[in-house]
């Protein structure tokens, strides 16, 4: 079974991970049930190889992250790992169609409420704005008076 | 009206605005924290429509905020106009860059002196302020684009171009014809990797920062030439020279509606020589100007220091036909925005395809495209100018028109800078703010009251009146039963003519409008005294006694007004006042539960508004006032759209009681001199106890200012009789006090006296932890990602994302590995 190993310090969570290859692909030799989905391998010992935490099978066809590597007597090495669909689908899940509940790329909150944004329990900013319709304050008075029947002559 | 008093406040709780207060150290970028770059990405190859395209009809998509990026509404018809220019442009050169530019900036009009600024020199130049700067100097109140139709906004396409796929620097740059000209037959080859980048048509750019214009002395060349074309409001008078108050101090270009013949698209002559093309807009410098541009040799692209504004971006990187790619940056305090996509021209069979692809792009975006050097004409005047269609539909469609042909497109339309002809009837028409949402207020005319006539009046003009009624009243004592006088008084009393009063707290008459303009209600200042109720009877129903026509004339002459109110037209006066809604965050976070929104009016009360009905619109009030009854009726408005209303009492009836004390006595008729200066100096005292007694009931002044100046006339008047008189004598006037004078009495209900005189909105919002602005949201969205609740494919999203209802189709995974995806996607990636 050919296995690269990797070093990767991406988020387990990203799809395209950027990974550094430790040396070229060695043989390995799977235990005798050897799961897809979290394979067992043997590997020789090298040093630089207790660096890897990221691998592939290239019999699989997969990436896996290292869940736990053992130095075992005889110059051997337990390795043991599951599955990144993420990277070995990539491109698949990129093609996916989903209904996109949060993204990073939208840039900001929309209109859709979203209860995860903190919102300060104790603070709320009160702003005003104030437009003044009457600039004049003096008085004025609306005076009825009876209408005369009395004409004036000058 | 102040500008400043419609000023947002700051985020600090509480913080408003005071009118008065100078707000030339108020930075409202505290308000907006745009202290980061931030980058966007559209599509290449696909139509933008009403949600997506920020150049010609965005609406409502996330990149929104960079074409109409606040929600101060700038209404072309309202706020701008040639007497009371409000806008007007800063331009600091040594942050200035390029891009487009997405503030008006309005700096304090304090004007003059040694900022060099003078407003008066903007008198006349409307909307048409542009910079692509926030000065630090002047950046008091940042007024956002809105409304703002970029769709108009002509830029010239620019290729960079290398043969590096990684280069930041070594990167050509030449016009896209350039790069396409016989001569250099052989660059879609040598030089494969094309990179497109946009600048403002006609302005000048540092050849070694073509993302940069060169600072320096404004006038050696430079110039930003922002030309667009669309929805400002041309000059309503002729553009200002050099010789009509222009201040060579001011070093701002700015820019203004030129009316005239077609430019020559070469030079813009001096002031009051210069080229417009039909309602054109040019930014023009305080001198000649020659539209220029420098072409760069060997240009490179961000070679600059790390703060320079200009964005580094590798020619490739795996990226290249696939995005436009959109800065928005910040450095300094200045914001622009830049487009860029990087080809790659190898992959083109030929250059016709290229070419076709490259100006398919372009039209995507909807905008005016110049491809040559030097801009000759206006737009469409030449084979170079290329303008992308806009259907029916507001969706850009990629397919465009060349030269004269520009015209055959609507989006073309730009004889009248606002003529909305093109958009009239669409849901989208940016100009269209009435659309069934104008209400019409009626109302009723003709004489409330027959037999009577109505007067507005000063408080002093009212005090003349009420004294000239009662010295004519004590004068022809004789002759009160006369039936001239009841003839001319309608009673035996003149002061009974008058029906009512009603006290205004304010000038009905006067400057009852938020929008600082006189509302003068239909009326006539009649000036005289002798025109109320035909009153001047009182000189011939006696003309045997020496009655003095001037003695009943009520002197005008100082701070006495009287307006005789003319009902033809209408019952009612009118007072406007109109506040902008400012939604901060421009999210779920500017509406309900999260932010709630009261709107405060004066003599009428409060009102909760919906902030979701405001956001991004004008809060207004109609006030109508009754004058006769003095109630009051505020209309409630969203722009046009009437959506509520309160009503409320802004007059108070103020009552005249009178004793007849006069005829009541036998007297009255033989009284003497002396008598009847007794009679005032008792008038006098009851003048004062009216005083006392209305002060005590009413808030700030009232009916006891009236009285007060009754009193006061009084007072100069008589004080030499009652100082002659003795401290017996005037105990017996106390004690048997008659009232030959009206007295003025509360007729309750003067709390509604007491109020603010300003319509107030008031919102209370929510604050993030941390603080968040609408447009920096720190690492929420790195860590969290925003809510969507879209349906489309991962590869149109980048970053944090969640997913739920994945369609997990070729895929050949197992179905354990599937549900791993969905599970993986449901809890978030990062794609």
């Amino acid at each position: 079974m050919t296995v690269t190993l990797y070093t990767c310090t991406d988020d387990p969570r990203k799809l395209d991970k950027t990974i550094t290859a430790i040396g070229t692909a060695i043989t390995a030799e799977p235990t005798d049930d050897c799961s897809v989905i979290t394979p067992r391998l043997i590997l020789t010992y090298d040093s630089s190889r207790l660096a890897c935490n990221y691998f592939y099978i290239s019999d699989f066809g997969r990436y896996y992250f290292v869940t736990g590597m053992t130095v075992m007597p005889g110059g051997l090495i337990d390795l043991t790992g599951k599955i990144d669909v993420l990277k070995t689908y990539a491109d698949g899940i990129k093609n996916c169609t989903a209904v996109i509940t949060r993204s990073e790329s939208i840039g900001q909150p929309t209109q859709i409420i979203d209860k995860m944004l903190p919102i300060d329990p104790n603070k709320k900013e009160l702003l005003t704005s104030k437009k003044d319709f009457v600039t004049n304050h003096n008085n004025m008075y609306l005076v009825r008076v009876r209408e005369s029947s009395v004409k004036y002559n000058r | 009206m102040q500008i400043n008093e419609q000023f947002w406040g700051g985020s600090e709780q509480s913080k408003q605005w005071v009118p008065g207060v100078s707000i030339t150290n108020y930075n409202m970028l505290d308000a907006f924290n745009q202290t980061e770059d931030v980058t966007w990405t559209l599509p290449l190859n696909e139509e933008l429509d009403t949600s997506i395209c920020p150049w010609a009809i965005n609406k409502d998509a996330d990149i929104l905020k960079l074409a109409y990026p606040i929600s101060y509404r700038i209404d072309p018809d309202n706020s701008y106009n040639s007497a009371t220019p409000k806008f007007y442009p800063v331009h600091d050169y040594e942050s200035e860059m390029s891009g487009i530019p997405i503030y008006f900036v309005v700096p304090s009009y304090a004007g003059g002196g040694a900022n060099g600024f003078n407003w008066y020199a903007r008198n006349g130049n409307a909307i048409a302020y542009i910079q692509p700067t926030i000065s630090t100097k002047y950046r008091d109140m940042v007024y956002p684009v809105r409304d703002f139709d970029y769709s108009k906004l002509c830029v010239s396409l620019t290729i960079a171009h290398t043969d590096n796929t990684t280069a930041t620097d070594s990167v050509s740059y030449t016009s896209f014809d350039n790069y396409f000209a016989a001569a250099n037959a052989t660059w879609r080859t040598t030089n494969p990797v094309v990179g497109l980048c946009f600048r403002i048509y006609g302005r000048g750019w540092d050849s070694k920062n073509p993302d940069r214009w060169q600072g320096g002395n404004p006038t050696s060349g430079h110039q930003m030439l922002m030309n667009t074309m669309g929805r400002k409001k041309p000059c309503e008078i002729a553009p200002l020279d050099a010789t009509v108050g222009y201040n060579n101090d001011f070093k701002d270009d700015f820019m203004t509606i030129v009316n005239g013949g077609a430019w020559n698209g070469l030079a813009i002559g001096a002031w009051g020589n210069r080229y417009g093309g039909n309602g054109a807009a040019y930014v023009l410098s305080d001198s000649g100007w020659a539209l220029s541009y420098e072409q760069g040799a060997a240009a490179e692209l961000a070679v600059s220091a790390d703060d320079h504004p200009c964005p580094k971006v590798p020619m490739l990187e795996g990226e290249e036909n696939t995005h436009w790619t959109i800065y928005s940056k910040y450095s300094g305090g200045s914001k622009a925005v830049y487009f860029k996509t990087i080809l790659d021209a190898s992959t083109f069979a030929n250059e016709d395809e290229l070419k076709a692809y490259i100006l398919k792009q372009a039209a995507y975006l909807g905008m005016w495209i110049y491809t040559n050097d030097t801009p000759t004409g206006d737009p469409g005047s030449d084979e170079h100018w290329y303008l992308g269609e806009i259907d029916e539909n507001g969706v850009t469609t990629g397919n465009y028109r060349q030269g004269a042909a520009t015209s055959e497109l609507q989006n073309s339309e730009w004889q009248n800078p606002w003529d909305s002809s093109g958009w009239k009837g669409r849901d989208d028409d940016p100009t269209d703010y009435d659309k069934d949402q104008t209400s019409v207020i009626t109302t009723a005319s003709g004489d409330p009251a027959y037999n009577s006539k109505e007067y507005l009046m000063t408080e002093n003009a009212l005090s003349q009146l009420i004294r000239v009624l009662n010295e004519f009243k004590l004068n022809v004592s004789g002759e009160l039963s006369d039936d001239y006088v009841v003839k001319a008084f309608g009673d035996t009393d003149p002061v009974n003519a008058i029906i009512s009063v009603i006290k205004y707290p304010f000038d009905i008459i006067h400057n009852f409008n938020g929008n600082g303009t006189d509302v003068v209600i239909p009326g006539t200042n009649i000036g005289s005294f002798f025109s109320i109720a035909n009153a001047s009877i009182a000189v011939s129903v006696s003309p045997t006694l020496p009655v003095s026509p001037t003695l009943y004339t009520i002197d005008l002459t100082s701070n006495s007004e009287i307006y005789e109110i003319d009902w033809t037209n209408t019952n009612f006066v009118y007072g406007t006042a109109k506040i902008p809604y400012y939604d901060k965050f421009k999210c779920f976070l500017d509406y309900e539960p999260y932010c709630t929104a009261n709107l405060y009016i004066p003599f009428c009360g409060s009102v909760k508004i919906d902030p979701e009905l405001f956001c991004g619109r004008e809060v207004g009030v109609d006030y109508i006032i009754s004058p006769v009854d003095g109630t009051a009726k505020a209309f409630i408005k969203r722009d046009k759209l009437i959506i509520d209303t309160l009503t409320g009492n802004i007059g108070t009836k103020i009552e005249i009681n009178s004793t007849d004390d006069l005829l009541k006595s036998n007297n009255v008729q033989q009284l003497n001199a002396t008598i009847q200066a007794q009679k005032m100096n008792t008038a006098k005292k009851w003048a004062n106890v009216a005083i006392g007694a209305v002060g005590g009931a009413v808030v700030g002044g009232g009916v006891g200012g009236v009285v007060g100046g009754i009193a006061s006339t009084i007072n100069a008047a008589f004080d030499t009789a009652q100082n002659n008189l003795s401290i017996e004598q005037k105990q017996m006037e106390i004690d048997n006090a008659e009232t030959p004078f009206k007295q003025l009495q509360s007729g309750g209900g003067y709390l509604s006296q007491c109020d603010e005189y300003a319509i107030r909105l008031v919102i209370y919002r929510p604050e993030t932890l941390p603080t968040y602005t609408f447009d920096n949201w720190g690492d929420y969205g790195k860590t969290r990602g925003f809510a969507t609740y879209e349906t489309g494919k991962l590869s149109n999203y980048s970053g944090y994302t969640e997913c739920s209802n994945v369609i997990l189709d070729n895929i050949s995974a197992t179905e354990q590995e599937k549900q791993l995806i969905i599970q993986a996607l449901q809890s978030g990636v990062f794609v």
